[in-house]
């Protein structure tokens, strides 16, 4: 039992680290740092949830990289 | 980016929590709909997902191209966005039960699709995923309005006029918005539904069909999302300090005053029916003014022979006296792969029957 969440929980970092990857080849391509400060970047739950946490309104930009 | 320079607007960014979303696999559509011709738009919003406004507004003006669009966004105009969100924040945090009733149709009805990526025409193509990094596989905003347009066809549906005379500007109800201001009026058509309601130059709307405004685009939305038959929409606007309450109506089919032959995404289905040519409307029907190079000569290779720049198109199957985007409707909704259109043009001051196929195959052009 212990070897399966051991197992089970190897296979969930390595899912995370995967996404976490796909984030920063994201990034690169856009090569767009200027948005980094202060921006969540591509997250919107993570902006609803910072946005209740805050009691600050949210802003979302959608905005297509040239 | 204008922030760095504005320490005004910087001040007011640090006030929102702030998400920038670069492409629209896995957006949710039942929340986030804007004009997806725009190459950035604002939402403001609560944590709740409640919405409080838009920023940003596509314009027929800007006919050749999305950077075009964005002679629309003017600093001034995104401040005073900003800065009524807040208030409209604090007002909401203060009764919530009020301004939810109030706030309630800034989030519009169901899509077909609750997201692109599941779209029919997605599926199919396969082209619009997660961005992965590689460019091919980030779905553009304006492929949400291409994607939705081909799902229809797909599904045997009819378009209605919604899905082409899409997110109407404010001068098909007969008002010119100052862009710099929320929704300031700065003209009024005459015999317009805006002049009949008794809306003046100098009015700033305050409230439409019961929204607060925070921005010309959120004048456009409450367009956007009335019914193609029409209806009455309470608008009450600021006049010398007052407030006046007035009613516009809309008469049936009342999105056809306005024109979407300009929206480039349906360019493709114009490639694919007319033959890769751009037209105009011209007072005795529908001008060619130009033929587009490249891939849209493909397209429709028959179409491509058969006009010649300058044709004035003055009959479409018997039909006369249309303009382009109701001659444009009428194929997309009509025509299938094979059919024939006959046209009649005036060519060198003559009458000219033409006549060619629409390709047996729709097109399959998605992107730039």
């Amino acid at each position: 039992m212990r070897k399966w969440t051991v197992a089970s929980a190897l296979l969930l970092s390595c899912a995370a680290l995967l996404l976490a990857g796909e984030d920063i080849k994201l990034r690169e391509f856009l090569k767009d740092q200027k948005y980094e400060n202060g921006w969540i970047y591509e997250d919107i739950d993570a902006g609803y949830a910072e946005a209740k946490k805050t009691g600050k309104p949210l802003l979302v930009c959608f905005c297509c990289v040239p | 980016m204008a922030a760095e320079q504005d320490r005004d607007l910087k001040e007011l960014l640090q006030k929102f929590v702030r998400v920038r979303l670069v492409q629209m696999g896995g957006v949710d559509l039942n929340i986030f709909q804007f004009d997806p011709l725009l190459s950035w738009a604002l939402f403001f919003m609560n944590g709740d997902k409640t919405i409080y406004g838009r920023f940003g507004t596509a314009h027929q003006l800007a006919k050749r191209s999305q950077k075009d669009s964005n002679k629309n966004h003017t600093i001034t105009g995104m401040k005073v966005a900003l800065k009524g969100a807040l208030a409209v924040h604090e007002q909401y945090v203060a009764d919530q039960a009020t301004m939810s009733k109030r706030l309630a149709n800034k989030t519009g009805p169901k899509p077909l699709w609750r997201y692109v990526d599941k779209t029919p025409q997605a599926k199919k193509y396969k082209r619009m995923g997660r961005m992965r990094g590689d460019k091919g596989s980030c779905v553009h905003c304006h492929e949400v309005q291409r994607a939705a347009i081909d799902s229809y066809f797909m599904k045997k549906k009819e378009l209605p006029d919604r899905m082409l005379w899409m997110y109407p500007h404010p001068e098909v109800v007969g008002v010119t918005l100052d862009r710099d201001r929320s929704a300031r009026v700065t003209a009024v058509a005459p015999d317009s539904a805006a002049a009949h309601a008794g809306v003046k130059a100098g009015d700033d709307v305050v409230s439409f069909a019961g929204q607060p405004l925070l921005s010309v685009a959120d004048f456009v939305w409450v367009l956007e999302i009335t019914p193609d038959e029409g209806g009455k929409l309470p608008i009450t606007v600021s006049r010398g300090g007052k407030n006046v309450d007035l009613e516009l109506e809309l008469a049936p089919l009342w999105r056809r005053e306005g024109d979407f032959g300009w929206r480039y995404r349906v360019a493709g289905y114009a490639a694919w029916l007319w033959g890769g040519v751009s037209l105009a409307d011209h007072k005795d029907g529908v001008l060619v003014a130009n033929r587009s190079p490249g891939w849209f000569k493909k397209t429709n290779r028959d179409g491509w022979r058969e006009l010649k720049r300058g044709d004035v198109i003055f009959e479409v199957d018997g039909k006369t006296g249309w303009t382009r985007s109701l001659y444009l409707a009428y194929l997309m909704r009509e025509k299938k792969p094979g059919s024939v259109v006959k046209l009649k043009v005036k060519r060198k001051g003559r009458t000219t029957r033409v006549t060619f196929r629409v390709p047996a195959k729709r097109p399959e052009v998605l992107g730039h």
